[in-house]
């Protein structure tokens, strides 16, 4: 205390804010080691009990190593990566249809009270059938496997992009709307400069949950009615009495999820940088 | 100061006098029907704007200052009664369609930039979607505009990367880049610390003197009310009509110093008795219908 008392005010202050900051610069990376620590600690935690699980009450559950030397043969198979080509185009083909069709659907209910009046009661008498619920049906319709499961991605897909363009659209700022008109915009400006915009945040937070239904749908539907994919892949391991690849097909699906989540994220990150600079 | 340009040079035009832009109200009355109890709001409102004036409108809370702007503007319908803007109806007991217009446009009380358009991507707004200048010509004209503001440095940013003021003092000139025969300012300066106020006054003087547009500008702040305006139109409380017109007869160009001069404080004690009169009516009601 007495000592700091004594030294001369003006370079004692910077000094002090640059010890500050080397202080966080240092925290900062302190804080990043033990996350990436804490990171390794908890996979290890839930693979050693995957372990103790596989040796003790749980037989016929894969241990960690059988795991993963049959993991390590069957990713040298085609066959693996011939599954995961199906499923994914499927669920970008699926996915695909949903947003073309439920963001349009979605937003001009949202924007215009007649087309919420005509559209919305059949939506919503729809809505509460799950996706998977369709899968007869839709092999009925088309008459094929491959249709089938890419309809109901679709359907998965559609019912929460369109819901979530319905709520964005009716959050926009009415205020942003009776500026346009005054501006004098047309309808179709109206909606293509405004509602549109305004809706978009929430449009994407639906296709992130959309995307997740889609590779929920998918892995169902391949597994109720598959002949390709990793659904089915899961599915026809288990038949087969392979169980560590089924392991390995459920790791795929999450990853394959993971991935397609961080690519929505990736376009809103790109389409919603005037939002960015809230923060 | 290498710029030796007058403002008119920047913008390209100035205009002497003002020949658009009267607006007459002749006994506009609103009629609210929430849950069907009928809310007098605006009761035979009586009101004329000269061309290029600039009026500034106070009254207490509630007293229908803004639903008097929604009918202008063609956001509310009129029940009773006519607006006129140069002769030309454009709100009556008859007309029951809404058409707010280029022609009238709001300045909005929490500010209405579309967020994700930059400020010169909002400038343009107007005339691109009305199709009467090129994406091109509308932005030369656009910078003009801000660079009479001193916003040019910030063309390409979003409004939520720059002040309160600059997003305020850009939508002024969006609402200007359609040429307007009105501009309706609905208390848009409400929120803004003194400072950034007195900036954007100084903006909206600097325009109106150039473009001589008339201006219908509701506030609650007596000071920038008289500051501004060539006069002040008082309103009654709920419902509300004219109560007093006062003439503003400081000479322009307006400056800051004139806040404290003897008739600007005259004319402030004016104002405020007439308005506090209302606003204590207003209290005393509310008083009365809280004990209901």
């Amino acid at each position: 205390m007495g000592k700091q008392q004594q030294e001369p005010l003006p370079s004692y202050l910077p000094e002090m804010v640059i010890t500050r900051l080397k202080e966080k610069v240092a925290e900062a990376k302190r804080d990043k080691k033990r996350n990436s620590i804490m990171m390794g600690v908890s996979v290890l935690t839930a693979v050693l009990a995957w372990w103790i699980l596989s040796v003790t009450i749980t037989p016929n559950l894969p241990t960690p190593a059988e795991w993963m030397v049959a993991s390590f043969f069957a990713v040298r198979d085609p066959w693996y990566y011939n599954s995961i080509m199906w499923s994914v185009a499927r669920v970008y083909v699926g996915f695909g249809l949903g947003c073309a069709i439920g963001i349009p659907m979605g937003t001009i209910m949202g924007w215009n009270r007649i087309a919420n009046d005509f559209g919305f009661p059949t939506f919503e008498l729809i809505r509460p059938i799950p996706p998977v619920a369709w899968v007869p049906l839709s092999i009925i319709i088309t008459g094929a496997i491959t249709p089938a499961i890419i309809f109901i991605t679709f359907i998965g897909t559609w019912y929460v992009v369109t819901l979530n363009s319905v709520l964005g659209a009716e959050s926009v700022n009415p205020s942003l709307l009776r500026a346009a008109k005054c501006l004098g915009a047309k309808p179709i400006q109206v909606f293509r400069h405004v509602v549109l915009p305004g809706a978009l945040p929430a449009i994407f937070t639906g296709m992130v949950l959309g995307m997740a239904m889609s590779w929920i749908t998918v892995v169902a539907g391949e597994m109720i009615a598959g002949d390709y994919g990793v659904g089915y892949l899961a599915w026809q391991s288990y038949n087969l009495i392979r169980y560590p690849e089924v392991i390995l097909a459920m790791l795929t699906i999450g990853a394959l999820g993971y991935a397609s989540s961080m690519f929505i994220r990736a376009l809103s990150n790109k389409y919603l940088r005037w939002r960015a600079v809230y923060n | 100061m290498s710029d030796k340009r007058t403002e008119a040079d920047i913008v390209g035009k100035k205009v002497e006098k003002a020949t658009r832009g009267r607006l007459e109200c002749n006994t506009v009355t609103k009629i609210y029907d929430p849950l069907g109890v009928n809310v007098l709001a605006v009761d035979s409102c009586d009101l004329e704007l000269q061309p290029g004036e600039f009026l500034a409108i106070c009254g207490p809370s509630g007293c229908g200052k803004t639903t008097l702007l929604n009918m202008v503007a063609g956001f509310d319908s009129v029940t009773k009664g006519e607006i006129k803007l140069d002769g030309k109806v454009i709100g009556s007991g008859k007309i029951k369609k809404l058409s707010p217009g280029p022609d009238r446009v709001v300045v909005f009380q929490s500010g209405a930039l579309f967020p994700w358009k930059t400020l010169i991507e909002n400038v343009i707004f107007g005339p691109v979607c009305q199709g009467i200048l090129s994406k091109d010509e509308a932005t030369k004209k656009g910078m003009a505009y801000l660079k009479l503001t001193g916003l040019e440095k910030f063309a390409d940013q979003f409004p939520m990367a720059v002040s309160s003021g600059m997003q305020r003092r850009t939508e002024i000139i969006r609402a200007l880049m359609t040429d307007p025969t009105i501009i309706l300012l609905d208390e848009p300066f409400r929120a803004m610390d003194a400072l950034t106020k007195s900036i954007v006054h100084d903006s909206v003087l600097k325009v109106w003197d150039l473009l001589k547009v008339s201006i219908f500008f509701i506030t609650h702040d007596l000071d920038e009310a008289i500051y501004l305006s060539d006069r002040v139109f008082i309103m009654t409380t709920r419902p509300g009509r004219l109560k007093a017109s006062i003439k503003i007869t400081l000479p322009r160009p307006r400056t800051p110093d004139m806040m404290a001069s003897d008739e600007f404080l005259g004319l402030k004690k004016q104002v405020f008795d007439l308005v506090h009169e209302e606003a204590v009516k207003a209290f005393e009601r509310g008083e009365k219908e809280m004990a209901k």
